[in-house]
């Protein structure tokens, strides 16, 4: 419990043995169960059922995923759980539609004569498919996956983050009262080396898909190759959602008081787990001491607190070690001579608080401005006034790309700059604006594939191109 | 927390089979009314037509008559409700998505009421009512809702420095005109995507038959959907419906009935305002069965596919071709279907077929028969109407039909089934294809080429192989020629209730 920092409860942690068991059941739940043989359109009917089922226990997720991760019980409700039931229900949508939007195509070929040809396509499910996720939205990262997986006709294995497991278990309970046939959804807490690692490896397992989150991106990244080449040795299909530090460009033509508070959303949003976090900021010269004031000014308007308590707006980082990182990465952005305008400490109360952080006079050069913090620290940087392509240059100069975002009235610039930004996601004059039925993943080193939207789909379906002669 | 997963107390259906449903005897008739803006009103006029029940020739109840004041008054309704910043337009597109599912949930709790209003007013058998037109009206809702917040555009790469993207918006108000076989299911064909796409609707139904178009209206207020965003006009064609095919302010017309009044609707279309058209209209379907079929599968599916609804089916398989082989032994077995064919009160649970609709239909379906006789077909079976008993006609079987006769030629629309022989693919093509219409065709057969090579060369808008009838909410259903423009059900209906809008976008050519 990341507020009172006791015990919740102890958790099974699954073993190699549990991980097979638990392949070998996702493996005849998709070959020989009901789950393969019933038609999408029932596919749907029980996923539907299933978000009213979490809707129905909305209050008790949140409060689970409050206690578990430090969410703010409120943003709990609305977004991590509020945004769970809304995948869901969107992908039963998708069910039945599978082979209609344009996958099932009658294809045109030559017709020789004297025979002639028919070509159509289908598209099919993989099989077992093994899902990692991280910890900093324990239950939506889940849904994200888990549903596009579902609805195209997959069974599951899927690994809660070692910190976080418990809205995951509630979720398995509530699949089984949804009436999900036995073995088409799996959950096994336990360690990412262990668990993770053997999935990642498993021949029967069709496709690992992973969303990671640590305080490094390096380590991140060792996982990830890890789990890539594991992967390779049966060609498993594999999407990586990796971190970022994405950039958020301010122009002086923005409207202010928005862009402080967007902005401010950018940084903070989720005590600043959240891997599309505005990681730079880069604000015109003619705004910047203005916008700095702006957001200090809010900053001390925010309630620090538990996270149950409904009026709280910031709660405590997820665990012990990643507090500790950020207050790590706080001394090194003084130590390499940023200026430390406000925070950068731990808050003075039990519990893994940090202060919302602001550093301004960041040069590109400096290790704040190229690692992901993952925590509440905003990282400002001037911009000559007027200077596009030397602001885009910078905002690009990352290996990462999973989002960006830019705030300007001028419509030439907002579609100019949206159009040269290396990222997955471009949000203009606002920010954390994801949806169910826009696709989201990265570019470069923030990983392949998408979650959400129709795209998604395609990450755990093969298609199949059928020809006959007659 | 539950011991066994797989159990019923874990959310696992009970595979107990469920008894049968039974109607409901005395029901009262509530919502007899024009539905406006959520609102039961009277007619303009002050006039009420009555409307019957076939079989037992009683009227029901007397119908609020909408007239052209009326449909005014809903299309005005209709397009308040389209308005920019309205509570329907505002509305995102899932939420519009969890209404539709809510109205499916409701048609899933009044499925006893509307399936025994169904059978009052159209004299079709109940469980057919219940588990064919509710059963497909629950689907088609529950697919559509699925569908709304799906509706995508596409970005397209077009000159550099410009930006281009498609809007697919509502068209707007759209009016729907429903027949009297599928009362319900063919309105909810239209009401599903038209709203799933996020337009607003002014109905009318058939004229015989608006009883549970009307209560369905009392299920749309009560799930939610802002005022006139449904409005429901009953009343006559030439009347009601003219006003809503020359409607200078509908945006586009649905229709579902004969393809005489179809090219009235396209023509008052036109002359108004270009309102955009989608009809489904009459069909002459073939059903081909060669020698090679499943000759159990074939009769059956052959039989059910003429007789079904009371031959009161635009999918009607009402020239059944055989491949002289097999002729006389599927005459043989069609007339033992025929005879067997259980014919009386819809409520009864083992009827099969009940009245023809009203005494026009009838008259019309005799005075075909008749035709056949004089023409020179061979009556099997059958051939007259259930003397003493209203509307009901015994189900007939012709043989030795030539494609010269009325019977082959003309849409009978009731328990009529021609059968013809033919001796080669290729003239059972050219005389299936010879007629304007091309709703629907049928193939059985268990060779691969044959089963493909007459599903590419068949004018018809679906092709059924070693099937009847089956329909389903994904697949697009609509005809070639004349019977019909565009499709229903499927992706495919969305484009029917969406306009495409192309957005351009200059980016200025210096570096900003």
């Amino acid at each position: 419990n990341a507020t009172f920092v006791q015990v919740i409860a102890s958790v099974s942690s699954a073993s190699v043995a549990d991980v097979d068991k638990a392949v070998a059941a996702a493996k005849e739940a998709f070959e020989n169960g009901e789950w393969g043989r019933m038609n999408a359109r029932e596919r749907g009917r029980l996923m539907y059922r299933l978000a009213d089922l979490m809707e129905e226990h909305q209050e008790e997720l949140a409060t689970i995923e409050s206690i578990d991760s430090g969410a703010v019980y409120t943003l709990a409700l609305k977004t991590h759980i509020g945004m769970s039931v809304q995948t869901f229900r969107y992908f039963a949508g998708w069910c039945d539609k599978i082979q209609a939007s344009g996958y099932g195509a009658t294809i045109p070929i030559n017709q020789a004569r004297p025979n002639h040809n028919l070509t159509f396509t289908k598209k099919e499910p993989i099989g077992v498919c093994a899902i990692i996720i991280p910890w900093n939205y324990p239950l939506m990262m889940l849904a994200w996956k888990s549903a596009a997986c579902l609805a195209a006709g997959n069974t599951l294995v899927l690994k809660p983050a070692q910190v976080t497991p418990l809205t995951s278990l509630k979720f398995a309970e509530l699949s089984a009262k949804a009436g999900f046939p036995k073995g088409v959804i799996n959950i096994l807490p336990g360690s990412g080396g262990l668990v993770g690692q053997h999935l990642s490896e498993h021949p029967d397992v069709r496709k690992v898909g992973f969303t990671g989150s640590t305080p490094t991106g390096k380590q991140i990244m060792k996982r990830s190759i890890f789990i890539f080449y594991s992967a390779a040795a049966n060609l498993k299909k594999v999407s990586l959602e990796l971190g970022g530090k994405s950039p958020l460009i301010i122009f002086s033509d923005c409207e202010l008081d928005r862009a402080v508070k967007m902005g401010m959303g950018a940084v903070y949003f989720n005590k600043g787990e959240n891997c599309i976090a505005a990681g730079r900021l880069f604000v015109e010269e003619s705004i910047h001491d203005e916008f700095v004031r702006k957001v200090v000014e809010e900053i001390k308007k925010m309630k620090i607190g538990d996270p149950l308590d409904r009026s709280t707006d910031h709660g405590p980082q997820n665990h012990k070690a990643h507090l500790e990182k950020l207050l790590q990465y706080c001394e090194t952005g003084v130590k390499e001579g940023a200026t430390l305008v406000y925070g950068g400490r731990q808050v003075r109360r039990p519990g893994f608080f940090m202060e919302p952080t602001v550093f301004t006079d960041v040069e590109d050069h400096m290790y704040i401005a190229q690692e992901e913090s993952f925590g509440p620290v905003m990282v400002i940087s001037k911009f000559k006034n007027g200077d596009v392509d030397g602001v885009l240059r910078r905002a690009n100069a990352t290996e990462y790309g999973l989002a960006s975002g830019v705030f300007t009235k001028d419509i030439n610039k907002a579609l100019y700059i949206s159009e040269k930004l290396e990222a997955g996601t471009v949000f203009i004059n606002t920010y954390n604006k994801t949806d169910v039925a826009a696709p989201f993943g990265g570019f470069k080193l923030s990983g392949f594939g998408k979650d959400l939207g129709e795209e998604a789909l395609h990450e755990y379906l093969r298609t199949k191109a059928i020809t006959v002669e007659y | 927390m539950a011991a066994l997963n797989g159990a019923v107390e874990n959310g696992q259906p009970d595979k107990k089979v469920p008894p049968l449903p039974r109607p409901l005897r005395s029901l009262e008739v509530k919502y007899t009314k024009i539905f406006i803006n959520n609102e039961w009103h009277e007619s303009t006029s002050g006039k009420k037509f009555p409307t019957y029940n076939p079989s037992t020739l009683e009227k029901i109840c007397d119908i609020e008559e909408g007239d052209k004041p009326d449909v005014d008054n809903a299309v005005e309704a209709a397009k308040a409700a389209f308005q920019r910043g309205s509570p329907w337009r505002q509305m995102d597109a899932p939420s519009r998505g969890r209404l539709l599912h809510k109205l499916a949930d409701l048609l899933e709790r009044d499925r006893v009421i509307l399936a025994t209003l169904e059978t009052m007013d159209t004299g079709k058998p109940f469980l057919q009512a219940y588990f064919i037109d509710l059963e497909g009206c629950i689907k088609t809702l529950r697919y559509y809702a699925g569908w709304a917040d799906k509706i995508q555009g596409r970005t397209i790469p077009v000159d550099e420095n410009f930006v281009c993207f498609t809007r697919h918006e509502p068209m707007g108000v759209c009016g729907a005109i429903t027949p009297w076989n599928f009362p319900l299911l063919m309105l909810v064909w239209k009401m599903a995507p038209a709203l799933c796409c996020g337009n607003t609707l002014v109905i009318k139904p058939a004229e015989q038959t608006p009883l549970t178009s009307l209560y369905i209206g009392s299920l749309i207020k009560e799930v939610g959907f802002p005022p006139g965003v449904v409005n429901i006009v009953p009343g006559y064609g030439p009347t009601a419906g003219a006003a809503i095919s020359t409607h200078e302010s509908i945006d586009k017309i649905a229709f579902t009935g004969s393809t005489k009044v179809g090219k009235l609707i396209k023509e008052a279309a036109s002359k108004s305002n270009l309102k955009r058209v989608t009809l489904e209209l009459g069909g002459k379907n073939p059903c081909i069965v060669c020698a090679d079929a499943d000759l159990d599968l074939a009769v059956e599916c052959a039989h059910q596919g003429v007789f079904f609804n009371q031959g009161q089916c635009c999918t009607a398989a009402s020239r059944v071709f055989v491949e002289e082989q097999i002729y006389p032994e599927f005459v043989r077995r069609s007339v033992e279907f025929a005879k067997k064919r259980l014919v009386g009160d819809p409520f009864d649970a083992t009827t099969e077929q009940g009245p023809q609709i009203d005494q026009k239909q009838f008259d019309k379906i005799l005075e075909l028969i008749e035709s056949g006789k004089k023409e020179g077909a061979k009556l099997e079976c059958g051939g007259l109407a259930i003397e003493d008993r209203g509307l009901f006609i015994k189900p007939t079987v012709f043989s030795e039909v030539t494609d010269n006769m009325r019977i082959a030629k003309e849409e009978i629309f009731g328990p009529v089934q021609p059968i013809m022989k033919f001796k080669s693919i290729e003239e059972v093509i050219r005389r299936a294809n010879s007629t304007e219409y091309g709703l629907t065709a049928a193939v059985f057969t268990k060779n691969l080429d044959r089963a493909l090579t007459l599903a590419s060369a068949l004018q018809s808008g679906t092709v059924w192989i070693n099937c009847y009838n089956a329909l389903y909410a994904q697949a697009p259903f609509g005809g070639f020629k004349m019977s019909g423009n565009g499709r229903e059900l499927g992706e495919y209906a969305l484009a029917e209730y969406t306009e495409v809008k192309t957005v351009t976008i200059k980016l200025s050519q210096k570096s900003p």
